[in-house]
């Protein structure tokens, strides 16, 4: 298999750290500006994409995906679980309640007519389990196509199943 | 205002006739790889439409996964199978 | 050919598309100004600039004193409950972005089905892959093509 040039491995070498950022900026921020936790981790997957195809067949464990994938997918069921605290399944028992970690109150915006409009400034720790499920999310989601990444790499690139 | 309006309205009609112009020429291409360009052009266009269409969410998804992921996948499948369709 | 039953699947198509373009362009009739301010009971006026809820096609409409209409707004009075409910300080939601609050929040049930299918798209490439190419370490020759 063909070596990548050297200019793609500098270039992805640079890029690597601003793509993931960036990534992780759409994750967390997904209830204040658009995006959230599947939008993020599919932009960390096409990232893992890339290094995948400028360094070749990456040796992965994939042990650590499996293990990354479930733990998002279990948070993201435990939060849902842990609403039935209140009597509903999935019900946001930390937002708004002024609980220091996720629960801080959006600052209201105004009202137009009776209906309140959205102001951009909003506290980032704001809006109880859906930041916690979207990171959930954003967690399984990066875990999850990079593995599907990885494994179709693999097949193609080194044609049998190497990483382990 | 008027002259943006026209503008805005230009470049919506420009993004959906690249859609459907860049869909056809996936199935034109014989050189699979192009073909693979090509639908990634496509999908990057949709993804315009719907920012366009006021839905960024939508459209973060869709760059992210129509443009890098399928892209990736199909070349991917053609590395390890012919690259050129005959029939 | 592409195939037999291209002739049924286009004739299916030209009926569908005509019924939708008749649902489409039917005729939503007069706005019947139910009054949707709170404050405002039926026999009220409707001042300018006030919502009026239109039960026929439950659009929102804002009466325009200027032109003496009923402007028809593109909400209805459903979207107006989810964007006010989702951005209401004292709401349990508090979320800016609404659609994160309907996907995570008010539809969190449907967005853990979606979580679930990815991952067993995952489990399902990897079964099959390795089903295709076993790993050379314990099967000697592990066939290539």
């Amino acid at each position: 298999m063909k070596e990548m040039s050297p200019i793609v491995k500098t270039i992805t070498k640079i890029s690597f750290a601003a793509i993931f950022l960036f990534g992780l900026y759409i994750i967390l921020h997904g209830h204040l500006t658009p995006g959230g936790g599947f939008q993020g981790g599919a932009i960390i997957g096409t990232l893992m994409a890339l290094y995948l195809v400028a360094f070749g067949a990456v040796k992965w464990r994939k042990k650590v995906l499996s293990i990354i994938e479930s733990t998002g997918l279990l948070v993201f069921i435990g939060t849902g679980l842990l609403g039935l605290t209140t009597g509903y399944f999935f019900f946001n028992f930390i937002g708004g309640t002024d609980n220091p970690i996720f629960g801080q109150q959006l600052n209201g915006g105004e009202l137009i007519g009776d209906v309140a409009f959205p102001s951009n400034s909003a506290p980032l720790l704001s809006s109880g389990t859906i930041s916690i499920m979207n990171m959930a999310v954003g967690l399984e989601v990066i875990a999850a196509l990079t593995l599907i990444i990885v494994t179709m790499g693999l097949f193609a690139f080194a044609g049998s199943e190497e990483g382990e | 205002m008027e002259f943006f309006t026209f503008l805005y309205d230009a470049l919506h009609f420009m993004v959906l006739f690249g859609i459907v112009g860049s869909a056809l020429l996936v199935v034109k291409f014989k050189d699979l790889v192009s073909a693979t360009i090509a639908l990634a052009a496509c999908s990057l266009l949709v993804s315009l439409e719907f920012f366009i269409l006021q839905a960024p969410d939508v459209a973060i998804a869709e760059a992210a996964v129509g443009a890098g992921l399928t892209t990736a996948i199909l070349i991917f499948a053609i590395k390890s199978t012919r690259g050129r369709e005959e029939y | 050919m592409i195939g037999k039953g291209w002739k049924l699947a286009a004739l299916f198509l030209v009926v569908f598309m005509m019924g939708f373009v008749v649902w489409e362009i039917r005729d939503f009739g007069e706005p019947s100004g139910k009054a949707v301010d709170a404050n405002l009971d039926d026999n009220q006026d409707v001042e300018n600039g006030m919502l009026v809820w239109d039960d026929e096609t439950g659009q929102i409409d804002i009466y325009d004193e200027t032109t003496d209409t009923m402007v028809q707004q593109d909400r209805t009075m459903m979207d107006d409950t989810f964007i006010s409910d989702s951005v209401d300080p004292n709401g349990t939601v508090n979320a800016n972005n609404v659609v994160t609050a309907i996907v995570f929040d008010y539809r969190g049930f449907d967005t853990l089905g979606e979580a679930t299918v990815l991952f067993a798209a995952v489990s399902g490439v990897m079964v099959a892959i390795r089903v295709a190419f076993p790993k050379k370490k314990e099967e000697e020759g592990g066939e290539k093509e």
